[in-house]
């Protein structure tokens, strides 16, 4: 049996399976690190959503693999021998499923390394994350030799890839329904939240189960295919009908504030913590040039350590910072830009308005002119800014102090009359 | 299909080796003319049919009908889903129909021996720039009734040039690989720019995933006109590779056992 897998794992399907899954695996790493850069739980949670396009893959080289006896015109010959059925479907099936897994972990590897660098905080639920996304890789080989052994087209291997690849699609869709989980493909989850060990239990016992199914219907063997089938569909009841991943709960450890020991507070979660030597620069100076007028915001903190059920609202005192999508590979800041914008939510009005409404246009062109101040940005025809960098800066801040008022009350007339020169 | 000598009756022979209409005498000329070019006609249509039939042609179209159902289904359910912004949620549609027909396609891009027809005495060239042609015509008209609908925010459009250029990239690697492996270079191509989900319009971006880009984007077009041609022009001068392609040698052994 070791012999003939060896041979399975130099001379099959296995060594260009494996070569495909690294390369996907590098191609997905490549275009966007910002999703995983600098945290471990990023990494294996950008694995999950890769699996998108990973899955699809191990289809399509399963198929392939199935088919080569066909391709061969040998497969009457090897149906004749002795040996069981089930017994060179198995090896072939762990082959492929062995060298793919080898080149997706590779990949991920590699990026690993660069993750090791710069990540502050370490967790330990990810391993389970990694686990399921592993058991996937064999499931969709199972699939794919399913499909080969049974349909005889010359185009299966293609078109069973991108069948998967749709039907993970759309259970993706059914992301707040309990049904996603019984996919192995995981979008939208934020590095710092965690599946329940539960769900995680649940979902290998599908996966292993489903596995045997796809193994046996291959073999033809349909007995065992129908017993683990019932055992498969006893285990998704439950996934279905539970709770589906929104809200999921937050690692308490991952989002403890590491903060700024001088200046106005800046705060980071811990796992992003490795942002906020970069973060600093940008938010502090904002920070500081509101420092002490009354209803600004007196500090910067990581929205992913925000509870849950807490909004965020104008004059809170609190800038929310959203950094999830912001690391770089190198644990730098990937858009100073999407920083810009959080800061902008200082001068935001706590209003709802019509579109038609010209007091409320007016209005929120006082919010630019309260924003071109905020960030010393010039003067230009639309935002008249320069009068107020001509007032003495304590009536300068006692502007702003007004106008924050008048925005967190939404009070229009009042907003329409800061925006004429005094 | 393999040609006159070989798979058409007796009398059909006959009627083809006749001398030709000008060395009929006058009087009888215009008439046997007519009646000639009327025989014509009806062995090209005969031989087009035959051609079609050996190559696949109602299973593809059957699969192009079913392709575009489906894709005006999903085009239609993604676009009245509240939460993914109207019809800009038809791209992953407008990325993965057009791959989908165009790996349909490669199959009928080669006969059930590819030497055996070379053998025979028809202009290749011309039967393989007509089947092409009319196969990416025929994808692109039918894939762009899925997308009638708001045919210019990845619709109609965009469905027509993806079918261009996933066909082009079929039928060049037809002439590379053969049509067993025809289906892969588009198949990777399509699967890794749709992953990669880049969200620029600039024109580096159009040109490497203009799979993705609004129809809109003119560098897009160019792209898929250069793939076009070139796969069109590969695969009418070269043909399909043959059972393993026109790789070297060594690699064919390589991949000889695979």
């Amino acid at each position: 049996m070791r012999r003939i897998l060896r041979t399975e794992l130099r001379r099959g399907t296995a060594p260009w399976a494996a070569a495909a899954m690294c390369g996907a695996g590098v191609w997905m790493l490549a275009v966007h690190p910002e999703d995983w850069g600098g945290r471990w739980a990023g990494l294996v949670n950008y694995l999950r959503t890769s699996m998108l396009i990973l899955c699809a893959l191990m289809v399509a080289a399963g198929v392939w693999q199935a088919g080569r006896e066909r391709r061969r015109g040998i497969d009457e010959m090897v149906g004749s021998t002795p040996r069981p059925g089930w017994q060179p479907i198995l090896v072939a099936w762990l082959a492929v499923t062995l060298a793919g897994t080898v080149g997706v972990l590779v990949a991920f590897a590699g990026a690993g390394v660069l993750v090791a660098r710069v990540a502050t905080y370490a967790g330990d639920g990810w391993w389970w994350t990694l686990l399921v996304g592993v058991l996937a890789l064999g499931t969709a080989t199972a699939g794919g030799m399913c499909v080969g052994r049974l349909v005889p087209l010359r185009l299966a291997a293609p078109v069973a890839g991108l069948a998967a690849y749709l039907a993970l699609a759309i259970l993706t869709y059914a992301d707040t329904k309990g049904a996603v989980w019984l996919t192995p493909v995981q979008g939208g989850q934020a590095a710092y939240q965690v599946v329940p060990g539960r769900v995680v239990a649940w979902q290998v016992g599908w996966l292993l189960a489903l596995t045997v199914v796809l193994l046996a219907l291959a073999a033809r063997r349909w007995l065992a295919a129908a017993l683990a089938g019932v055992l498969a569909m006893g285990v998704a009841v439950p996934i279905v009908t539970g709770p589906g991943p929104y809200r999921l709960p937050v690692d308490p450890d991952a989002v403890a504030l590491v903060c700024t020991d001088t200046g106005p507070q800046v705060c980071v979660a811990r796992i992003h913590a490795f942002l906020l030597d970069e973060v600093t620069p940008v938010v502090q100076p904002v920070l500081a040039r509101i420092e002490g007028i009354p209803g600004a915001a007196h500090r910067a903190v990581d929205d992913a350590a925000r509870p849950v059920d807490q909004p965020q609202l104008p004059g809170d005192g609190t800038i929310w910072l959203h950094l999830d999508g912001q690391p770089t590979v190198r644990g730098g800041l990937a858009k100073q830009d999407w920083l810009e914008t959080d800061l902008r939510a200082v001068t935001g009005l706590n209003c709802t308005y019509d579109d038609h409404d010209r007091e409320a246009e007016r209005a929120y062109l006082t919010g630019g002119l309260a924003h071109a101040w905020l960030f010393e940005l010039p003067a230009s025809p639309e935002v008249p800014v320069d009068w107020l960098y001509a007032l003495p800066m304590p009536a300068q801040r006692a502007w702003f102090a007004d106008y924050l008022r008048a925005a967190a009350a939404c009070d229009l007339p009042a907003l329409t009359r800061l925006r004429q020169p005094r | 299909m393999n040609g006159r000598n070989t798979d058409q009756p007796r009398s059909r022979r006959n009627a083809v080796d006749r001398p030709p209409a000008a060395t009929v005498p006058d009087g009888g000329g215009a008439v046997a003319s007519r009646a000639t070019s009327a025989r014509r006609a009806t062995s090209t249509g005969r031989r087009f049919a035959l051609h079609l039939t050996a190559r696949g042609g109602p299973a593809f179209l059957v699969g192009l009908v079913v392709i575009a159902v489906l894709a005006w289904a999903a085009g239609s359910w993604l676009a009245d889903r509240p939460t993914f912004g109207g019809s800009v949620a038809r791209i992953p549609v407008v990325a993965l129909a057009p791959l989908l027909a165009a790996v349909l396609l490669g199959p009928s891009l080669a006969g059930a021996d590819e030497e055996l027809e070379r053998g025979t005495p028809l202009p290749w060239r011309v039967w393989r720039t007509g089947h092409v042609l009319l196969a990416a015509v025929l994808s692109a008209a039918v894939l762009s009734l899925a997308g009638l609908a708001d045919p210019h925010t990845f619709g109609a459009y965009a469905l027509v040039r993806n079918t261009l250029g996933h066909t082009g990239l079929v039928v060049g690697a037809a002439a590379l690989l053969g049509v067993r492996l025809a289906w892969l270079p588009a198949f990777c191509y399509g699967c890794a720019v749709y992953a990669a989900a880049p969200r620029g319009t600039d024109r580096v971006t159009a040109i490497w995933a203009w799979p993705v880009q609004p129809s809109s984007a003119t560098v897009s077009w160019l792209v898929v006109g250069v793939l076009f041609v070139a796969g069109i022009t590969g695969y009418v001068l070269r043909g399909a590779g043959g059972r393993h392609g026109r790789w070297p040698v060594l690699i064919r052994s390589r991949l000889s056992w695979r």
